[in-house]
């Protein structure tokens, strides 16, 4: 193995277990008490990884650990970047502070919100907003290169005589032993494949370019038909296929986003080379990649103390959030996932156990005919309400410890409440020439907030809202959602505020696609007929997949 | 200047180069829900068990220490760095009851006790009476590496008292040993 800290594994076609298993361990570091970098941080670790757009950061990162060596002696850049408490702005801000405090360099200035270094070739600043991210990046090159490498290739910029070019000449074989990791690590080949059998499909059926908005429900359950028995075993099931094309269609709106759609990266730093830009690949998935951050809030701490979303739930959601806006385009894609994705995972495994093909194929056959496409939107449906349940239930709970993040849960959910009877009992918040009250206003003040729910039995609208939602906390049974007349702990209530934003995320990305569910049984005659030539169609290919006919 | 190297010459077009970075994002995410069978630990596992005598230690930390050399050769470098006493030279070859190795600030000696045959003595003797150590490191390339809490020294020394047979004292014994102290 090439990373010292991890278990073996290169990537055999994509990803290394090694990689991987590095990056997650990054995204867990914690300094005995809570994590040290934020899940924000870590994302970006990776997409600096994955778009191989770390060159300038890494050139950042060299000059940050010039910094740390001369504001900190005796101790080594090493403290500056491990040393207790979590990497934050604020941290690194003091950490400055008190080291040239105590040692002052003349060669560095630290102003309030970036610190300069002064050269004899130049200068260099680094914003604090930027070091937990570097020092995300260091962790990710001393744990996969080793320490004992990063040491030796820094040893130059550890003094104070060094000078800017000696930074970048380090940055650059930095760059350089990274860049060769990841070629072993991070392979393209495969997904290079993948890629082009989509696109080549797309063209052949279209007769011209593949554009995005030529992706459709139907093409994409053509191509798993026509390729799914592919050598490779690349687009064996129907549920990576799904979200293969929601990848391709990703790619390819992004691309076209930045005007950069035909052959040869329009988008590169240097065009006549034909050289692709890393940072716009970057700026491409940050999109993309942020998408899962809902779900990823709602498993970290302090949201973790609240079980909002049971396994099935979270399962169901999985793939329409990380669809994003392709949820709306491939609905009908998204639905047949989760209903013969599941049935094609359930007959993997029958067949890993040993069961012969035939009898694995009959026996989900039948069971497929009581798990048809009404129960599988009924199960969004579901999911939707106990989602919405979840949010009342926050609000009470929020509201009830006058926490302002309810406020954000009234206005998504009752966006056109009358708030007017409650004016009279607020003085102080912003009300219009027609007497509306502007909860916006009330966010802005903790206590105007209390005031008004302390009011709201003045306020019909309001008093019905606060009865549903206390109904609702009563109705949940599920770890961190106390009885209405128990209270929550400060923590739990932690809880519930960190996760608002990521629930009212999660409840318009299902709304949205629980009203595309009718118009979609609508256009197909009903979920009876659908059932019946899909559940031909999928078993069909099952069969063929399976070795059932030969 | 920072050197651009070309990491997407092989991609085609910008489309196709979203979707390999896409691609390896997916499977990175696909992975991590599997969550990985054995544990793994960054740099920062290691700094904080060189640097933190009482923080917890990361599961596997010391084992995959002992079966990994090139992540012994960081502890030891580490240690280098960042423990104020580190050996200058390994120790003699042990000639018959005693074995002593010098480092910077201190010397330690390993004595047979003579009441008890199976047992031995590690005497350090600080130069710096003000020192006082409270860790000590011992990393051999066949034992691995071990972290022990000291007792307060008394008149500059540190006495520890170990079974002759244990593992601490065969590497101790060992001249290829190195021995650091924070």
């Amino acid at each position: 193995m090439d990373g010292i800290y991890s278990i073996d594994g290169l990537a055999g076609g994509t990803v290394s277990d090694e990689l991987q298993a590095t990056l997650q361990a990054i995204s867990e570091t914690s300094d005995g008490h809570q994590i040290k970098f934020k899940p924000a941080v870590s994302r970006r670790l990776t997409r600096w990884i994955v778009c191989r757009s770390y060159t300038g950061p890494i050139h950042e990162l060299c000059h940050l650990v010039h910094i740390a060596s001369q504001i900190d002696r005796s101790a080594g850049f090493e403290n500056f970047f491990w040393g207790p408490g979590p990497a934050t702005a604020q941290s690194f801000r003091r950490k400055i502070g008190d080291g040239l405090g105590l040692n002052p360099a003349a060669a560095i200035e630290h102003l309030p919100s970036t610190v300069h270094v002064n050269y004899l070739d130049g200068e260099f600043a680094i914003a604090h907003t930027r070091m937990p991210f570097l020092s995300a990046l260091l962790e990710f090159l001393t744990s996969t290169l080793g320490y004992a490498t990063v040491l030796e290739i820094l040893e130059d910029i550890l003094v104070s005589s060094a000078t800017r070019a000696q930074v970048s000449d380090t940055a650059n074989v930095l760059s350089r032993r990274l860049y060769a990791y990841l070629n072993s690590h991070l392979p393209a080949a495969t997904a290079q494949r993948k890629y082009r059998a989509v696109t080549e499909f797309m063209v052949a059926r279209r007769n011209g370019a593949a554009h995005a908005e030529n992706i459709t429900d139907d093409m994409v359950l053509n191509f798993w038909i026509a390729s799914s028995a592919d050598e490779a075993g690349d687009f064996k099931t129907y549920r990576k296929v799904v979200k293969l094309f929601i990848n391709v269609r990703d790619a390819l709106t992004a691309a076209q986003q930045q005007g950069a759609f035909h052959r040869i990266s329009s988008i590169g730093t240097d065009r006549e080379n034909g050289e692709i830009d890393p940072g716009a690949i970057d700026a491409a998935l940050e999109e993309i990649h942020e998408r899962r951050a809902p779900l990823d809030l709602l498993d970290a701490a302090p949201a973790n103390e609240i079980k909002f979303l049971n396994k099935s739930e979270r399962s169901t959601l999985e793939l329409l959030i990380e669809s994003g806006n392709t949820a709306q385009i491939l609905p009908l894609s998204i639905l047949r996932a989760e209903i013969f994705g599941a049935v094609q995972a359930r007959m993997t495994q029958a067949l890993r156990r040993g069961t012969s093909p035939a009898t694995v194929i009959e026996a989900n056959a039948n069971q497929a005919a009581n798990i048809g496409y009404e129960t599988g939107a009924k199960d969004f449906e579901k999911t939707a309400n106990n989602l919405e349940r979840a949010l009342l239930a926050s609000f009470y709970h929020l509201a009830m410890a006058g926490d302002d993040a309810a406020i954000s849960i009234l206005l998504e959910m009752q966006p056109d409440i009358d708030l007017s009877p409650l004016a009279a009992v607020i003085s102080d918040t912003d009300t219009t020439p027609d007497n509306v009250v502007s909860l916006h206003g009330v966010k802005e003040q903790r206590s105007a907030f209390t005031t008004v729910l302390n009011n709201h039995a003045t306020c019909p609208a309001l008093a019905e809202f606060v009865a549903d939602s206390k109904q609702a906390a009563n109705r949940i049974s599920r770890k961190g959602f106390a009885k209405p007349d128990t209270g929550s702990s400060t923590e739990e209530i932690a809880g519930f505020s960190s996760a608002v934003d990521a629930l009212l995320d999660i409840h318009k990305s299902l709304s949205r696609f629980t009203t595309l569910l009718p118009r979609i049984a609508e256009s197909r005659n009903g979920w009876v007929a659908m059932d019946a030539i899909d559940r031909e169609i999928f078993f069909d290919q099952f069969r063929q997949l399976y070795g059932v006919y030969s | 200047m920072t050197d651009t190297i070309n990491h997407w010459a092989e991609a085609e077009t910008a489309g196709e180069a979203i979707f390999v970075a896409c691609d390896a994002l997916t499977n990175l995410q696909a992975r991590s829900d599997n969550a990985a069978a054995e544990p793994t630990v960054c740099f920062n596992d290691l700094y904080r068990y060189a640097t933190e005598p009482d923080a917890p230690v990361k599961a596997g930390l010391t084992r995959l220490i002992s079966t990994n050399p090139k992540l012994r050769n960081d502890m030891r470098i580490l240690l280098e760095r960042v423990a104020p006493l580190r050996p200058i030279s390994r120790a003699a070859a042990s000639s018959g009851a005693t074995t002593t190795r010098f480092g910077t600030g201190f010397q330690m000696t390993l004595r047979k006790s003579q009441a008890d045959r199976e047992q031995l003595y590690v005497i350090i003797k600080l130069q710096d009476q003000t020192c006082s150590p409270n860790t000590l490191f011992v990393i051999n390339d066949t034992e691995g590496c071990d972290r022990i809490p000291l007792p307060e020294p008394t008149d500059g020394t540190v006495q520890l008292l170990l079974g002759s047979n244990s593992a601490l004292a065969v590497s101790l014994r060992d001249p290829k040993t190195d021995v650091f102290m924070r």
